[in-house]
């Protein structure tokens, strides 16, 4: 034990002073790719004769000389890129060193790699969709930067003006469209009576326009579904989008909120309030600045490799108020009011989740809340000689002479609504591969609306009698009152998919059954269900040919169906009795063909034809009397519609890009009369005739648009976005004519004419222009993205505008021909901005 | 007996403790130093000449920044000699670079040494293994609005280096006339030969024909020029510009 002492003592010495020049340290071999250990790889010391092998778990143990400062490895393994790894005395135990197969691409050959011009969901015959490059130049123009300014420019879109963001989708009605986000129905995302949608190109990933024969998955609407898909917050590092132009700012953040988690949130605002400060005159009238405030959110997690769940939130409001008085040179004035006020808000989740291979099961869900109040009113005031023409006419039987006045205090048109809606809806999907590239899919969804409506208007209108051929003013009133009605529309769909982008031929069969009822506390109602088939082949008739990269065509043909938000209107009085009464339908075909070349240009083609098998037709009748007008239904309305539209688009060239589009609708419809009166008017917008064929208010024969960008420099883009479009309908007016009118016991003269439906009168052709310039990059050694932008709307507007029917005051009979079919401001609009991006 | 044993165990608690003491005292922080030199290249012209900079702290980490201002750095591991000079062994190669329509974020594996030496009046640079660039280890892109990280980000950074290579060797074969050519030099030379639509197949070599072609390789310019630079640069600088620099040291805090 005593001579042990010495030993142990040099040993614990020794291990000291070892201690001080020499580490261990654990190597870990794997393959990168498979992410395995590898057992067996071969570790060398370079400048030595020492060599180890990793184990089972891929580990070698290296002892690391600190007097030598650093040691180099050469790891090597059979069929594997040797790896060259330094290491000095003081690094962290347990380094993972990766081995890459030999040769794999990296490092071994030249690979042809363009940047892909956007791989997305578009489907001839079915649908087109836009990224969110593409939108760059047309959806970030203009007061309110908007995605439907894009969708507006796609083939089968009929133009509708820059103050209207419904477009009609191949002659049907602008509310036949639906649009959801993330695959959440979202109802009526509009801002200010439907100027601009809440799409916000900043917060969408892509935007798809199903216009063809979409698939049995969806519905809810006829003339297409717009799906807009938002960006997911998937990237590891935060990032920060943001713009200030002359009328708005937008801000979106996106973060990582874990390891396999993200955020994404932000939102716009409006600032018009600053035309204000700088024109207090002008714009006293104004009480409430139009506004948009808008905010939107969106959290997504991957918690585990096969499931994903998602939550989405937005809440937006928009409003706009006036009170204005004018005076005319004959001393009547108008004094006109109007408050508008809207409130959207939606939360919406999902989930979807691949419990294997085969099977693929998502789940939506969420709550939509709407809330609208408007109120207006006309009222003309003033007092006034009676005109030598109305003396001429009436001064015998009125015992009038020259020099006599008259007086009116609140003629007046008045309107006032308030619209509350709550929607809940749940989607259920699951698909099964079946077979290679052979899926099956079924699903459910429901969506429950609860509606509460209260509307009054009334107002003074001149009725033209046919037997006398004279007009008389009589006072008309019309009131809505549904107080929470509530409907259910479930819906259950099958579908065979079969085929893929690479197959020769691919197709899909489906069918979608809906259902719709109706119910308040003392009413309830079933419609007709319906069964909704839909099919559609695509055959794949070229690919990777000397000229083209591929030709399709596509046929395909279905049915679709919707309830019209008018309908939730219903109660009991209208006495409809259950399994009556049908929603909206529509047979719809097409033929199609899309042609693609030299990786970036497309050419698409495709006609159609729809046959509306039946419409809801609202009419009213006040019987020819002062009493309230009464409301009535039927679903016997009917309609054709055929048409061709084309796109020929270059998808991001090196120096320009763009597209042209072109579309022909020939769209007629047919509204039954109720009460077969003459009494009974239409109740549509744009008074749409009963008992005969017509043009809808809406209807184009062409819609042509072309949007360029120009890149003449790096960094620049100049942009050009056109359309011609020929004139929607307008009535048929006659003379306006002097009459007699007894206001509440005094003669007071006014002035009418009538208008009828003309099935060959058209206003003018519209044209309008933009343009925009852009200059954008990243700052030196910098990840930050500036882009300073110009834009100015409708260039031509003050040299041009499409004529439409005149307007003249009915008080005094003065008409205004400078009448322009298409909204405007009646002067260019300019923006300026700036877009930072990091 | 016990009494001698006693007092025999002493010095072996002693030798025990100064061990211990002796460990923990040869790790601990040394003083606290940056050496700093900068190199600009001999015959280098003008207000601000290209200069490259090294820096090594107090951890002995090497920080190397290539006169391709602040877009390129080698990092590495620095050895101090008996003589007052330095060891460098290179690791790294931390590329970054931005334009109009994106920016590339790179990774290099590299392998490399070179001495530095105290002279009279200055320092000497002399190269005991050429830094070679020998893979890409990472990487990190944007285009448009789009970013692409991890694996797929360095793959592509790595698929796109290779092309640019063999653009380089091409390059530098067939126009590059200079001993360091310059950026002006390098965008005149290969941009004349990358944005051919159809490349003159009996001049350019038969690999770079489809990527020519296709275009791939001129939205790798566009992407970054600075990479076909780095490429075209990567072996004079090493071989002519670096060793024959005027390197002074700048800075030493101890």
């Amino acid at each position: 034990m005593k001579r042990e002492y010495p030993l142990l003592c040099l040993l614990i010495l020794g291990a000291g002073l070892i201690s001080l020049f020499a580490e261990q340290t654990d190597l870990l071999i794997y393959d990168r790719d498979l992410d395995f250990p590898l057992e067996g790889a071969l570790v060398q010391i370079v400048g030595t004769d020492q060599s180890l092998t990793s184990d089972s778990e891929g580990r070698v143990t290296l002892t690391l000389s600190g007097e030598k400062g650093r040691t180099v490895c050469l790891i090597s393994f059979p069929g594997y890129d040797p790896v060259r790894l330094p290491l000095t005395a003081g690094d962290n135990g347990g380094t993972r060193v990766n081995l890459v197969l030999s040769g794999i691409i990296e490092g071994e050959e030249l690979v042809v790699e363009r940047e892909a011009p956007g791989e997305t969901e578009e489907e001839t015959g079915v649908s087109v969709v836009m990224d969110r490059e593409e939108m760059d130049t047309t959806a970030n123009i203009g007061l309110v930067e908007d995605v439907m300014s894009t969708i507006k420019t796609l083939p089968g879109v009929s133009f509708t003006g820059g103050w209207d963001a419904q477009p009609s989708i191949r002659g049907g009605y602008p509310e036949e469209m639906a649009a959801s986000l993330d695959g959440f129905y979202v109802t009526y995302p509009f801002h200010w009576g439907g100027a601009n949608s809440i799409f916000n190109p900043n917060m969408v990933d892509s935007a798809k326009l199903s216009h063809g024969i979409y698939s049995a998955r969806y519905g809810r609407a006829l003339s297409g579904i717009l799906e807009i898909n938002t960006k997911d917050p998937d990237e590891p590092e935060a990032r920060v989008d943001g713009a200030v132009s002359t009328s708005s700012a937008d801000l979106f953040i996106q973060m990582p909120t874990g390891k396999n988690s993200g955020l994404f949130a932000g939102g716009k605002v409006t600032y018009l309030e600053t035309a204000r400060l700088l024109y207090p005159q002008e714009m006293s009238d104004i009480t409430t600045i139009p506004y948009i405030r808008d905010f939107y959110a969106k959290w997504q997690i991957r918690p585990a490799e096969t499931v994903q769940v998602y939550l989405n939130g937005f809440l937006g409001s928009d409003g706009v108020g006036m009170d204005a008085v004018t005076e005319d040179e004959e001393g009547f004035s108008t004094r006109t009011r109007f408050d508008y006020d809207y409130i959207n808000s939606f939360l919406a989740g999902g989930a979807d989740w691949s419990p294997s291979d085969d099977l693929f099961i998502s789940f939506t869900g969420g709550v939509n809340s709407n809330v609208m109040h408007m109120d207006f009113s006309s009222v003309d005031s003033g007092t006034r000689e009676y005109s030598p023409e109305f003396l001429a006419l009436y001064g015998g039987i009125l015992g009038l002479s020259a020099g006599d006045t008259y007086s009116i205090d609140g003629l007046a048109f008045t309107g006032k609504e308030d619209l509350n809606i709550t929607q809940g809806q749940v989607k259920f999907t699951a698909e099964k591969l079946t077979e290679k590239d052979n899926v099956l899919v079924m699903g459910t969804e429901h969506v429950i609306r609860h509606m509460a409506q209260k509307g009054d208007y009334s107002g003074w209108y001149p009725t033209y009698h046919e037997g006398t051929g004279t007009f008389t003013l009589n006072h008309e009133s019309f009131s809505t009152d549904v107080k929470g009605n509530n409907s259910w529309n479930p819906a259950v769909f099958f579908i065979r998919e079969q085929g893929s982008d690479r197959s020769r031929f691919s197709s899909e069969i489906g069918v979608r059954a809906e259902h719709y009822y109706i119910w308040n506390e003392d009413f309830s109602m079933h419609a007709l269900p319906v069964v909704n088939p839909r099919a559609t082949l695509t055959w794949r008739a070229l690919e990777n040919g000397n000229r083209l990269d591929s030709m399709d065509l596509t046929l395909g043909s279905g049915i679709f169906s919707y309830f019209s938000l008018n309908a939730d209107m219903l109660e009991k009085e209208y006495g409809i009795e259950d399994w009556t009464v049908s929603p909206n339908r529509a047979l719809f075909s097409i033929v199609g063909t899309e042609l693609n070349w030299s990786g970036e240009w497309k050419l698409s083609a495709e006609t159609y034809y729809k046959y509306y098998l039946d419409r809801l037709v609202l009419t009213t009748d006040d019987g020819g009397g002062s009493d309230p007008s009464q409301l009535y239904y039927n679903t016997d309305g009917k309609g054709h519609v055929w048409g061709f539209d084309m796109m020929l688009q270059r998808k991001r060239g090196k120096k320009w890009d763009g597209y042209l589009s072109y579309s022909f609708i020939w769209a007629r419809y047919f509204n039954p009369s109720n009460t077969e009166t003459a009494t009974e008017d239409s109740s549509a917008l744009g008074g749409e005739p009963l008992d005969r064929w017509f043009y809808p208010y809406y209807h184009r024969y062409h819609s042509l648009n072309m949007v360029f960008n120009w890149r003449f420099s790096p960094g620049w883009t100049f942009s050009v976005l056109g359309s011609l479009a020929t004139g929607a309908p307008r009535s048929e007016t006659g003379d306006i004519s002097l009459y007699y009118a007894d206001y509440g016991g005094t003669p007071i003269e006014q002035y009418a004419r009538q208008s009828t439906y003309s099935d060959s009168l058209r206003n003018g052709i519209s044209v309008p222009v933009d343009l925009r310039l852009s200059y954008g990059r990243y700052g030196r050694n910098s990840k930050v993205y500036t882009e300073w932008y110009a834009g100015i709307e409708d260039i031509f507007v003050n040299l041009y505008q499409p004529a439409a029917n005149s307007t003249f005051n009915s008080n005094t009979g003065k008409e205004n021909r400078d009448t322009s079919a298409d909204f405007s401001i009646g002067m260019p609009i300019p923006s300026f901005g700036v877009k930072v991006s990091y | 007996m016990e009494q001698k044993n006693r007092i025999y165990r002493m010095p072996v608690l002693l030798i025990i403790t100064a061990t211990v003491l002796l460990t923990v005292s040869c790790t601990s922080r040394p003083e606290e130093k940056i050496l700093f030199w900068t190199g600009i290249p001999a015959g280098a012209q003008g207000r601000k000449p290209p200069r490259w900079e090294l820096n090594i702290d107090s951890s002995n980490r090497a920080l190397l920044r290539l006169p391709y201002g602040e877009s390129a750095q080698i990092t590495g591991e620095a050895f101090p000699d008996e003589n007052g000079g330095w060891t460098v062994y290179t690791d790294e190669l931390n590329w970054f670079e931005s334009g109009y329509a994106g920016w590339t974020e790179a990774r290099f594996s590299l392998t490399g040494s070179f001495s530095l030496t105290p002279l009279a009046g200055g320092w000497q640079l002399t190269l005991m293994e050429r830094p070679e660039i020998t893979g890409v280890t990472g990487g990190k892109l944007r285009r448009g609005d789009r970013k692409v990280f991890g694996d797929r980000a360095r793959d592509l950074v790595a698929r796109r280096w290779t092309r640019v290579v063999r653009a380089a060797e091409y390059g530098a074969a067939a126009f590059v006339e200079s001993d360091f050519p310059d950026e002006k030099e390098t965008q005149e030379n290969l941009g004349g030969f990358l944005f051919f639509e159809t490349p003159p197949a009996e001049i350019l070599p038969e690999d770079l024909i489809p990527v020519i072609k296709s275009g791939t390789l001129a939205e790798d310019y566009e992407a970054g020029p600075g990479l076909f630079y780095l490429a075209l640069s990567w072996q004079p600088l090493w071989e002519r510009i670096i060793p024959r620099s005027h390197i002074h040291e700048e800075r030493s805090d101890k």
